[in-house]
């Protein structure tokens, strides 16, 4: 059988939907976090965006504690509390991803507009 | 001409399946303090009113503080008072509010071959973690040591008869630390059961347990890789969870100091009162959320050893441990569920564990 321009732009088509469909609902990096929910005690979350580099200083219990986006990823780049664990979490750049300075109690969650997870056990 | 229509056609359905996208989002979502945590509430109610949604989770905040001040092993609260009796006696009568968990927590103790048990408060206290604010530089002095490992550390060495419970001698501390969380986050679900929730999830710190479904599909959860390569995602593995499940992981990258090239974490081995060496992270999924807690802790504290017969022992369908190297054991419930996020090195004959 004669392939025609229908059959070829039939299977162009199909192969841009098939990548679409996978890279929307199958692949695991199919939602990439949109923005940061940065939380001081129970203080409303601030939302901020991680499409736009930044540093943020936010003010806990034991004080100011230092957050730095860059490139869609966010990290604790500095804070007051003893162990910097929260530092040591490094940059977080997954959809419900989360880490903590619970010492200043801020906290920093990561979510997406449509997030392939809906939580991470940790 | 015809080919040409057909295909028109083709493409046209499949680009209105793809546009459709998925239904509305009806989540919503709030965040507390409580457990030493920051817990996430997510409820999917779209028949009730976001005032209406507000007050449930004020009713959630209440029992989970509720639950913090009984089980904290500082303070006022229910453990505190009866850990300040054992101090100086044998002997206490256990709170009606304390007397489930306990026992709950005695039984997986003496089942667990010693890789859980909540009689080593003492030793979390030596070791300094029990106070996130004042984590500790360096391991305890060694001599401070012995002497918290002389005293009374072991719940399995009590008796719990008519309410009471009876130590062979006075200095036992419990700390519940392993099995409260657990048992909150079962809590905070039944509240919003109870008041007609059919599709939830209450996520403790990355501890969570979830009723009813997503928006038209299971809930999705993912669990932490306890070493993430640098600049890759921080995922191991994704799972599609059933009503009622509860994940429970537990990990040394948590809470721990590192002194001379070692990393010390929180989670002791009752057996030794030294952190546990066995394994980087361990993951239980269950029904119950205080078992699935502890014994997330017994098969992290147990290692590659004890991994076979912990699961056997408490016939664990859906259990995932990564040993001190890196590699992931599981059962063969767990390897069929699984949808690995990493390059993963698995253990020899990891699914059919």
């Amino acid at each position: 059988m004669k392939t025609t321009p229908a059959d070829v732009a039939l299977i162009i088509g199909l192969a841009l939907i098939i990548g679409t469909l996978y890279a929307r609902y199958w692949s695991p990096n199919a939602a990439p976090p949109t923005h940061a929910l940065i939380r001081v005690d129970d203080a409303p979350a601030r939302r901020v965006p991680l499409h736009v580099n930044d540093r943020i200083v936010v003010t806990g219990r034991l004080g100011d504690s230092v957050l730095e986006v860059r490139d869609g990823r966010i990290r604790f780049a500095s804070s007051p509390c003893r162990r910097k664990v929260c530092i040591r979490s490094g940059w977080m750049h997954d959809a419900h991803d989360a880490t903590a300075c619970l010492p200043n109690r801020v906290t920093l969650s990561l979510a997406a507009a449509d997030p392939h997870y809906d939580g991470v056990s940790q | 001409m015809k080919r040409w229509i057909g295909g028109a056609l083709i493409l046209l359905m499949i680009g209105v399946l793809v546009l459709r996208g998925r239904e509305a989002d009806d989540r919503f979502e709030r965040q507390i303090y409580s457990m030493g945590t920051l817990v996430t509430l997510t409820l999917r109610a779209p028949d009730r009113s976001p005032e209406a949604l507000a007050a449930l989770v004020s009713e959630v905040e209440s029992e989970l503080n509720r639950y913090q001040q009984r089980w904290s092993v500082r303070g006022s609260g229910a453990l505190a008072q009866l850990n300040a009796t054992l101090e100086e006696s044998t002997t206490v009568p256990v709170p009606a509010t304390l007397l489930p968990l306990l026992r709950k927590a005695k039984t997986v103790a003496e089942d667990s071959a010693g890789t859980f048990d909540p009689g080593l408060g003492r030793l979390v206290q030596v070791w300094g973690f029990d106070d996130a604010e004042h984590f500790r530089d360096a391991p305890p002095d060694r001599a401070v040591l012995t002497v918290a490992k002389r005293l009374p550390h072991r719940l399995t060495e009590t008796t719990l008869q008519d309410g009471r419970l009876q130590a062979e001698k006075p200095g036992l501390m419990l700390d519940f630390g392993a099995i409260a969380k657990g048992a909150a986050v079962g809590a905070a679900l039944d509240v919003l059961k109870q008041a007609g929730i059919e599709h939830a999830m209450v996520n403790a710190g990355g501890d969570l347990q979830v009723i009813g479904h997503a928006e038209g599909r299971p809930w999705r959860i993912a669990v932490r890789h306890p070493r993430p390569p640098a600049d890759a995602p921080r995922l191991l593995v994704g799972i599609e969870l059933q009503d009622g499940e509860a994940v429970f992981t537990s990990g040394d990258y948590e809470r721990y100091f590192e002194f001379e090239g070692r990393r010390y974490h929180h989670l002791l081995d009752p057996r030794s009162g030294e952190p546990a060496t066995g394994a980087q992270s361990s993951t239980v999924i269950h029904d119950d959320p205080a078992l699935a807690d502890a014994l997330a802790t017994a098969l992290f504290v147990g290692g590659v050893e004890q991994f076979d017969a912990l699961v056997d022992q408490f016939a664990l369908e859906f259990a995932m441990l990564v040993d001190a190297e890196g590699r992931v054991h599981a059962t063969a419930g767990f390897m069929d569920r699984a949808d690995w996020l990493a390059d993963v090195e698995f253990a020899p004959d990891a699914d059919a564990q």
